[in-house]
């Protein structure tokens, strides 16, 4: 039998914990209790006390469970916690594309060079003779730029330009066309056609001017049917990756192809389908960026090809060249030197250095930068003479302003002063809005 | 003496707290627990996030991925690693695809939740987290010898 202490206790304990099982026993207790255990001697008004706060307490037991039922309620009908779904694995192929364009206008003392591609005035328009205007509007290159992943270690690149020709006709190159595999860090593989890995622009740039500073390639480095001088483009086999040297950085290169084609038949340089001889032109090269020198890149290379030029003597080709690079979110200075050795068979060699030094600082949403372009194409190579109608001295700075109105459109302004053999010094101004999308 | 105990253990809480609040704002680099990579130097992992080095040293390839824009673990490994902002970084990838240097850009991953799902379900897979965030799920990489929440660790959410 409980006595009233014990009853107390009991009543504390239900009141603490509201387990609805002592309740009930504390409940059966005190119903039972006036009449088999409470002592007669009994206060009856504590009892009345007693009952009522047992009463109150059930009340607030039973308000308890309800709000409990309730509770269980909302969390059974709450959804479930949410999973993350699982990341679908890579699927192939896996196609991503990529437009680039500009449109410009160009006005210069001289006429356009319409072999230029829009990038501003090409440097020499042979006599003055070609036609053309001194300034036109112009649309620019449209560039389509595909690539797709057949597999974890390999993809294919294709870069396909629209652009406008010398009638005034659009037409459409493929100036990218490779299935690169890249088994290893040291060893990668492209098949197709290629920018050749000579100095940094022609790696870093290619027809998209959108991710140019300038207006304009350096003319030298224009693209072979647009007057550059130096091979840009070939057709043929690339091996390329990181050597292991530590804090150096060391990548290599090294180019097999058909190299390019000197004709003035008005066919393609770059010998896409047919080699005009079984020479092959290589090219190697290294470029190191080395720890120590964070935005940093140098490198070297040497270019080789024997050509045989159209009613010219099979002439051997070496082209070395060197480069050094800073770039970094504020920065961009490139200084690219190529010296271009041709050497007919039994006749005399000839040397035609150039480069170009590009200064570039960023003020937020402007850049402003500035270059200067050195060309001395051999008077005495008939490449240059006879064919490309390149030869002779040509140099001159280039200032030009870019402001960056969003992350996909940038409006260039560019003057070009330029200084030529046989030729009234020459200026022009070119406006560009090159965009990707 | 009792003043001394105070002391004392008002110095280890303290000193405990700050621990877990340098470690949440450490960024930790996360990877699979299968993967090989333990360690690295900030340049290397400079490297490896800018894709210039593909692979790691069981020859499994990196998969990069980038948290959420507007994320400030997002913010941070832009400042500290790749030092561009969200344009910046946006014209790199694009590039660094267009010149064929790598084959996509990395894959975009949305809370700590998905990072570490991310690394955990993908081999090569690499992310970071706030340092509080990483669990026994994924592999924290020490970064210049240091792991998150310790003195001198280089990568921190500001």
């Amino acid at each position: 039998m409980k006595n009233a202490t014990g009853l107390k206790h009991e009543l504390r304990m239900t009141g603490r914990s509201g387990g609805s099982l002592l309740l009930a026993a504390a409940l059966a207790v005190c119903q039972l209790a006036p009449a088999q255990s409470v002592p007669p001697s009994a206060d009856p008004d504590a009892l009345a006390k007693l009952i009522q706060r047992l009463d109150a307490q059930d009340e607030k037991i039973k308000s308890q469970d309800a709000e409990l039922k309730d509770l269980r309620t909302k969390v059974s009908a709450a959804p479930a916690p949410e999973v993350m779904p699982a990341l679908p694995p890579p699927s192939f192929p896996s196609l991503q594309f990529h437009g680039f364009g500009d449109i410009d206008y160009v006005a210069a003392n001289r006429k356009n060079n319409i072999n230029a591609q829009t990038t501003g005035v090409n440097y020499n328009n042979p006599g003055g003779s070609a036609a053309g205007t001194s300034s036109s509007f112009m649309l620019g290159e449209f560039d389509l730029f595909f690539t797709s992943q057949l597999a974890e270690n390999l993809d294919i690149m294709n870069e396909d330009v629209i652009s406008a020709g010398t009638d005034n006709h659009t037409g459409i190159d493929i100036e990218r066309l490779a299935v690169q595999w890249r088994p290893k860090d040291w060893f990668n593989v492209e098949f197709g056609r290629f920018h050749t890995a000579m100095g940094y622009y022609n790696t870093a740039f290619h027809h998209g001017t959108w991710f140019q500073t300038a207006a304009a390639r350096p003319s030298f480095l224009e693209y072979e049917d647009s007057g550059g001088l130096v091979p840009v483009h070939t057709v043929g086999l690339s091996i390329h990756g990181n050597l292991p040297s530590g804090k150096w950085n060391l990548a290599y290169f090294f180019e097999v192809g058909n190299g390019r084609s000197y004709n003035n038949t008005g066919s393609n340089p770059v010998q896409n389908l047919i080699d005009g001889n079984n020479f092959k032109s290589v090219n190697v090269g290294l470029i190191a960026k080395p720890d120590w020198f964070p935005g940093g890149q140098f490198g070297a290379g040497l270019y080789h090809d024997t050509v045989t030029p159209d009613g010219l003597a099979r002439t051997d080709e070496l082209i070395p060249n060197a480069h050094i690079i800073y770039h970094n979110s504020t920065w961009e200075l490139m200084l690219e030197g190529f010296l271009i050795r041709h050497q007919p068979k039994h006749e005399q060699t000839h040397y035609s250095p150039m480069a170009y030094a590009q200064l570039g600082r960023k003020f937020g949403l402007w850049t402003p930068y500035a270059r200067f372009t050195y060309v001395n194409a051999s008077r005495n190579d008939l490449i240059y003479t006879a064919i490309l109608g390149r030869g002779g001295l040509h140099y001159g700075p280039s200032i030009g302003l870019r402001y960056d109105v969003s992350a996909y459109l940038a409006l260039k302004a560019q003057y070009d002063y330029m200084v030529d053999t046989g030729q009234k010094d020459g200026s022009a101004l070119t406006l560009q809005a090159a965009f990707t999308f | 003496m009792k003043k001394l105990i105070l002391i004392a253990l008002v110095a280890v809480l303290g000193f405990g707290a700050v621990r877990a609040q340098d470690k949440n704002a450490d960024l930790a680099i996360i990877v699979g627990k299968a993967s090989a990579l333990d360690s690295v130097t900030t340049a290397e992992l400079t490297k490896i996030l800018r894709a210039e080095k593909a692979k790691g040293a069981d020859g499994v390839k990196f998969t990069l991925s980038m948290r959420e824009a507007g994320s400030p673990e997002r913010a941070a490994i832009l400042s500290s690693v790749y030092s561009m902002n969200e344009a910046e970084f946006a014209k790199f990838f694009l590039q660094a695809t267009f010149t064929g240097a790598v084959q996509s850009a990395p894959r975009q991953i949305s809370g700590a939740a998905g990072a570490k799902q991310f690394v955990s379900g993908t081999p090569g897979g690499i992310c970071y987290v706030r340092g509080s965030d990483a669990d026994d799920s994924v592999k924290v990489v020490k970064v210049d010898g240091k792991l998150p929440g310790e003195a001198g660790y280089p990568l921190k959410i500001k």
